[in-house]
């Protein structure tokens, strides 16, 4: 694994006795989607606030390409690119000339706002004021600016409130093909967890401020079987059976299958019963753990 | 990393200039002493030449290096020496100011000295700032609303029979159009910050690459930019006006005939000696409008929303400006705050312009002025920096 791009090591943050952070530890590799998920008051938005220079921690250090984002901010921050919670812009200026703020701010060349715009589909508005934008295109705006002038690392906090799903289409797309072709590493900090599943490589679970979990997806979900999904000539048949004869394995119909709970363990059981019951399996598959089931599991499950 | 390197070249151009630029300055003030007009023409030229080099608005990328001091040097020949023509009346009221500017130059120059790409970092900034505060509203209603007021009051003005010049409706108006200004500079100072807390544009603009420290100078550049506009505004409406009314001639006074004699006119006070006077009042007018932008900074550092920090402001406005009739200041207590001195200034015009007898003219109220609002808006300002460094931003 290469040397991490964002490190954060021992982050707390006190308000009086309240801990919201308390003194958590990641690693964010260049070129990765990395998903920072918890429930609400977990301490997610602490964290990005403090790595957005807004607030400031109690203790610990948080490393931008190998530096300290506290105390050398202005080298260290020259990449890094932020939306927190709802974006915001100046209602007075156009989505253009918000564009140009933010593209002056990263020293950005003025052309990459045409492709910006471009690609969030906001051309057409862009010379309205951004007072009369909607939620969606304040949002989409927001995914803009976070782009501008090549950053390394784009932190999004919930980048997909308030998205219709056309739009929600455009933000993904984005963020897998600003990686892909621009080697861009996101820090994506979402209640959408298909999202989070669909678009991360790695994932940080974060429960009432310290991190349950970290790692790769594959690596948190993929080593674990949590059941079997079986087809069979007759499924209303082979389920009455199957809950005869294995009621500990909760079988159940889900779209087309049954599903049994279990590990390989419970699969020399399986095929008895629905030879027993006549019933051959016409398709036998794993079914491997949900990020939403191990976040639950993790959260002891508080729902974000 | 060689972006990041080039961006102390201009820094360090900038820095260099400004303090030789400091030491050359004062060492001719020292040898001309602060008597001489042209001293004091040089020192004001030599700030006129430094307003470039500090906001950063002249030259970008690397040959901002070579223009910006080059840019500076020549402003600074050309304002001295138009200033050595055309101010002497003005250089006798500014004693005493110099050696403060040049210290607060060399503290501009050591911090630009110390933090590399600082320069190109204030560039960026004041350029972004700038453009939020001209594309915004506030600034040009401001500035019509200024205008206005200080036409009306030159419109309104009703003149003392003996009068034949229109000095004291150049300063009426001057007085109403400063006093609008100042209003409007609290206002755009408290907004500076809390306004941007409240529409939630600071957490987007604050997690780039710059110091808060210099997000705060920005604005401060920002605000005494358009201190200068509002100065300019209401100077040119105010004064503009009555030259063309009035006009702005030497104060006279009629002499009654005698016996068998006819009627004389003497003339009380030069025209270019009132000129001296007005462009003195102005100028402390203006740097009370500085002062009072930087307070409302430091208000707006302050207050977490927008409605606090103007309340604030306002309040700070009325005890400044009413501190003799609500808070019953003594005229001692009044002469220590930055701006008791301009309105003072203004009334002295005004009876002068009237050919009073009794009026005198206080030459080092200029200088007060000016000591008066460079302390307070530094502090102010230092305030500002250390406040909104140490914050915690949670809207």
């Amino acid at each position: 694994m290469p040397d991490a791009l964002l490190e954060i090591r021992g982050l707390t943050k006190h308000y009086g006795t309240v801990k919201a952070l308390a003194g958590i530890d990641l690693q964010v590799h260049a070129g990765t989607v990395y998903g920072f998920i918890g429930p609400n008051g977990a301490g997610k938005t602490t964290a990005i606030r403090i790595l957005a220079g807004l607030i400031r921690p109690t203790a610990g250090t948080v490393a931008l390409g190998g530096l300290d984002l506290r105390t050398r901010r202005t080298e260290a921050a020259v990449g890094l690119r932020t939306l927190v919670e709802v974006p915001a812009f100046y209602p007075g200026l156009s989505g253009r000339q918000n564009l140009t703020v933010f593209a002056r701010l990263a020293r950005a060349e003025q052309d990459e706002i045409a492709r910006l715009l471009d690609a969030v589909g906001l051309n057409e508005a862009a010379d309205r004021a951004v007072g009369g934008y909607s939620l969606g295109m304040r949002q989409r705006l927001g995914i803009a600016q976070a782009l501008v002038g090549r950053p390394n690392l784009v932190v999004l906090d919930e980048p997909m409130n308030g998205l219709d799903p056309a739009a929600i289409h455009l933000v993904r797309e984005l963020i897998l093909t600003e990686r892909r072709e621009r080697g861009v590493t996101f820090f994506l900090s979402s209640h959408l967890l298909h999202d989070v599943e669909t678009l991360c490589d790695e994932v940080g679970i974060i429960h009432r401020g310290q991190m349950v979990a970290e790692g790769r997806i594959e690596a948190l979900l993929g080593g674990s079987v949590s059941g079997y999904g079986v087809k069979t000539a007759d499924n209303e048949a082979a389920l009455r059976a199957l809950k005869e004869s294995l009621p500990a394995a909760k079988p159940r119909i889900v779209d087309s299958e049954i599903h049994v709970d279990g590990d390989d363990a419970v699969l020399p059981a399986l095929g008895r019963a629905l030879l027993q019951a006549g019933l051959p399996a016409n398709s036998v598959r794993p079914l491997r753990e949900t990020l939403e089931r191990y976040f639950i599991e993790k959260t002891e499950g508080v729902m974000g | 990393m060689s972006a990041l390197a080039s961006l102390g070249r201009p820094s360090r151009g900038t820095a260099l200039w400004t303090l030789a630029a400091a030491v050359i300055v004062h060492g001719i003030v020292e040898r001309l002493g602060t008597e001489s007009p042209l001293s004091l023409s040089l020192a004001l030229g030599f700030l006129l030449g430094a307003l470039p080099l500090l906001s950063g608005m002249l030259g970008r990328a690397l040959p901002a290096a070579l223009l910006e001091p080059l840019a500076g040097g020549l402003a600074t020949a050309a304002a001295a020496a138009l200033a050595g023509l055309l101010l002497p009346e003005l250089a006798e009221s500014l004693d005493g100011v110099v050696p403060l500017h040049f210290v607060l130059l060399l503290v501009l120059g050591a911090v630009a000295w110390l933090e590399p790409g600082a320069a190109g970092r204030m560039r960026t900034l004041v350029g972004v700032e700038w453009l939020k505060l001209s594309r915004g509203r506030l600034l040009r209603v401001g500035l019509g609303v200024a205008a206005a007021a200080a036409l009306l009051a030159s419109l309104a003005h009703d003149p003392v029979k003996e009068e034949t010049t229109g000095w004291t409706q150049a300063a009426a108006s001057v007085g109403v159009g400063f006093w609008t200004a100042e209003i409007l500079l609290f206002v755009l100072g408290a907004t500076a910050i809390a306004g941007e807390i409240s529409q939630g544009t600071l957490k987007m603009v604050l997690p780039h690459a710059y110091r808060r420290a210099e997000w705060v100078s920005a604005k401060a550049i920002a605000l005494l930019i358009a201190a200068v506009l509002f100065t300019i505004v209401v100077g040119v409406v105010g004064v503009g006006f009555s030259v063309l009314d009035a006009g702005l001639d030497d104060v006279t006074r009629k002499a009654p005939p005698g016996f068998g004699d006819t009627e004389t006119l003497t003339v009380v006070t030069e025209g270019a000696v009132m000129r001296g006077r007005l462009l003195g009042t102005v100028l402390a007018y203006a740097a009370s409008l500085a002062a009072s932008a930087l307070i409302g900074l430091l208000l707006s550092c302050l207050f977490h929303g927008l409605v606090p920090a103007l309340s604030a402001s306002f309040l700070v406005f009325a005890a400044i400006k009413a501190g003799k009739s609500f808070l019953g200041l003594a005229p001692a207590t009044l002469a220590l705050i930055y701006a008791h001195h301009p309105d003072e200034l203004r009334r002295q015009t005004e009876a002068f312009g009237r050919a009073y007898n009794d009026a005198i003219w206080d030459h080092a109220m200029v200088g007060s002025a000016l000591h008066l609002a460079l302390l307070t808006g530094g502090l102010a300002l230092l305030a500002a920096l250390r406040l909104f460094g140490r914050r915690d931003l949670h809207g």
